[in-house]
């Protein structure tokens, strides 16, 4: 099933491997606009100080890009090598901890962050759901990323994972703001907390492994493949837990969110995109499953969680179609095609598709069983490959 | 930051009253994803509630909001699966709208008043919350 480096490398296609582009600009503790508007209102005292603000802040940040670059196909190979070799458990490693470096903390239903600390590494269970569920469900995706694919923690180098929960108050939501997991309670008559899916758990997370391989812009298409990647490997997650083949699983995203009573089977389906709900509360689900819907709009950072329904379509279509546990062939292309060093920050779909194609070939062979029925399912998406 | 729509008269603010105040909030985003409009109207609010909203907009200075539309449009700012927000102020003759997105210094700014637009159309006080 797995292929050698070299093979790896010669079944991709000629693509410039300079081409990445930068990760997002990381925060720091005054945003830069306001940065900005002090050095262009402000007194010249004031004026100097955030000059020089400004300019560590970029020296950091440029420092900080030009790290993850230099070491961008390095990672990138170590990956691959990793999985050449095997699929076991101890892809972990040496190096990977024996305790995943977790901590949650409790926002008390503020929006303060991260907020008090309440687990970390090796405490016992707190007894408090929400604070339990994203203790265990981040862990046990961190675990399916070391397992699987031999990866240690979101940025592949063993970092610790912060997330919070009781954020907000009613908060219908969970995020990744850059810095942790963040995860609300839900208002108790659409949603339930939003720690009680491990799909929405590692939905977030896999934010921050995007963030720290691709840098998929959060915005339109590319914000659409960032949303889908982790629906894939939220769903997978999820998969694995179960021990299910792509032709058991549910591929709902979000089951246990919904209250009783609310119209809908979850918050989307990759298998039938734009079924997931439908409730006079909540509206109606509206993903696409094919390129000839498309939507095109400004809210939802250019429908990022609308669009992802057509990659996410194509994912379960190959998936199913070649059988078997999905963590295994369609997943691997999928983190191969993520961390590898030919995806930029604004992919295209098209490009994604051309991508995966590319390393489908190169890990199962070209014209291979797993290519043509991942190139069959991007076409039955709108998408020729 | 803010658009200042009217200035040159829009019709659906014209009509509003004197002393009389609309917010419509559309909220984005978020990991499911929806887009859902809250809104409240002063004139059917209880004179307490009134005076709390004129507060809140009071405090809210609203003439001068930092602006965040270039890290919300360029999709460049850490994180994933936040809101988005479109806030709508009408009052009198003036309408005022602005983008923003959950977390930006102009969401600070309008953190409470984004939270009484939506405490109010779920009590029912107001126009309904409905997806779009």
């Amino acid at each position: 099933m797995v292929a050698s480096v070299q093979h790896l490398k010669r079944g991709l296609p000629s693509l410039p491997t300079s081409l990445h582009a930068w990760p997002p600009a990381r925060c720091c503790m005054v945003s830069p606009t306001i940065l900005r508007n002090i050095a262009a209102n402000g007194s010249a005292e004031q004026r100097d100080v955030v000059l020089q603000t400004i300019s560590i802040d970029a020296s950091i940040r440029v420092a900080r890009a030009a790290r993850l670059e230099a070491t961008r196909p390095l990672r990138a190979e170590r990956r691959a090598f990793r999985v050449r070799d095997t699929t076991s458990a101890a892809l972990y490693g040496p190096s990977a901890p024996s305790t995943p470096d977790i901590t949650i903390y409790d926002a008390g239903k503020t929006e303060t962050v991260p907020g008090r600390r309440v687990r970390g590494p090796g405490d016992a269970p707190l007894g408090d759901n929400a604070v339990d569920e994203a203790f265990d469900g981040l862990g046990r995706t961190l675990g399916f990323y070391a397992e699987q694919y031999g990866r240690n923690s979101i940025d592949d180098q063993g970092a610790a994972i912060d997330g919070t929960v009781h954020f907000g108050r009613d908060y219908d939501n969970a995020f990744w703001d850059g810095e942790r997991m963040v995860f609300g309670d839900g208002d108790g008559q659409v949603f339930n907390r939003f720690t009680i899916s491990l799909d929405v758990i590692a939905h977030e997370l896999t934010h921050a492994v995007t963030e720290n391989e691709a840098g998929l812009i959060y915005w339109q298409q590319p914000g659409a493949l960032n949303e889908s990647v982790s629906d894939v490997f939220g769903s997978l997650v999820k998969q694995y837990k179960l021990n299910q083949t792509a032709d058991q699983a549910d591929w709902i995203l979000g089951e246990e969110l919904l209250m009783p009573g609310i119209n809908g089977v979850g918050i989307r389906s990759m298998k039938a995109p734009g079924t997931a709900f439908d409730d006079p509360l909540l509206g109606k689900d509206d993903q696409p499953s094919h390129m000839d819907h498309f939507v095109r709009t400004l809210d939802d950072n250019g429908g990022v969680h609308a669009n992802s329904g057509i990659p996410n379509h194509a994912f379960y279509l190959a998936s199913t179609a070649v059988g078997g546990p999905a963590w295994e062939k369609m997943g691997l292309v999928w983190y191969l095609t993520l961390c590898g060093p030919y995806l930029r920050s604004n992919c295209s779909f098209r490009q994604f598709a051309r991508l995966t194609s590319a390393y489908a070939g190169a890990v199962f062979g070209r014209g291979s069983d797993e290519q043509k029925a991942l190139r069959f399912a991007w076409q039955e998406v709108g998408l020729d490959v | 930051m803010f658009d200042e729509m009217t200035s040159g008269g829009d019709s659906s603010a014209d009509v509003l009253g004197a002393g009389r105040t609309v917010i419509e909030v559309k909220r984005s985003g978020g990991t499911v994803g929806r887009t859902i409009t809250f809104g409240v109207d002063s004139i059917e609010l209880a004179p307490a509630q009134a005076t709390r909203l004129d507060a809140l907009l009071e405090r809210s200075s609203y003439d001068d909001v930092p602006d965040s539309s270039d890290d919300l449009l360029d999709g460049r700012s850490r994180g994933a699966d936040r809101f988005q927000y479109e806030l709508t102020i009408s009052t009198g003759s003036t309408r005022r709208h602005c983008r923003f997105a959950e977390g930006s210094p102009a969401y600070d700014r309008y953190r409470d008043l984004i939270a009484f637009a939506v405490d109010a159309t779920r009590a029912g006080h107001d126009t309904e919350g409905k997806d779009s």
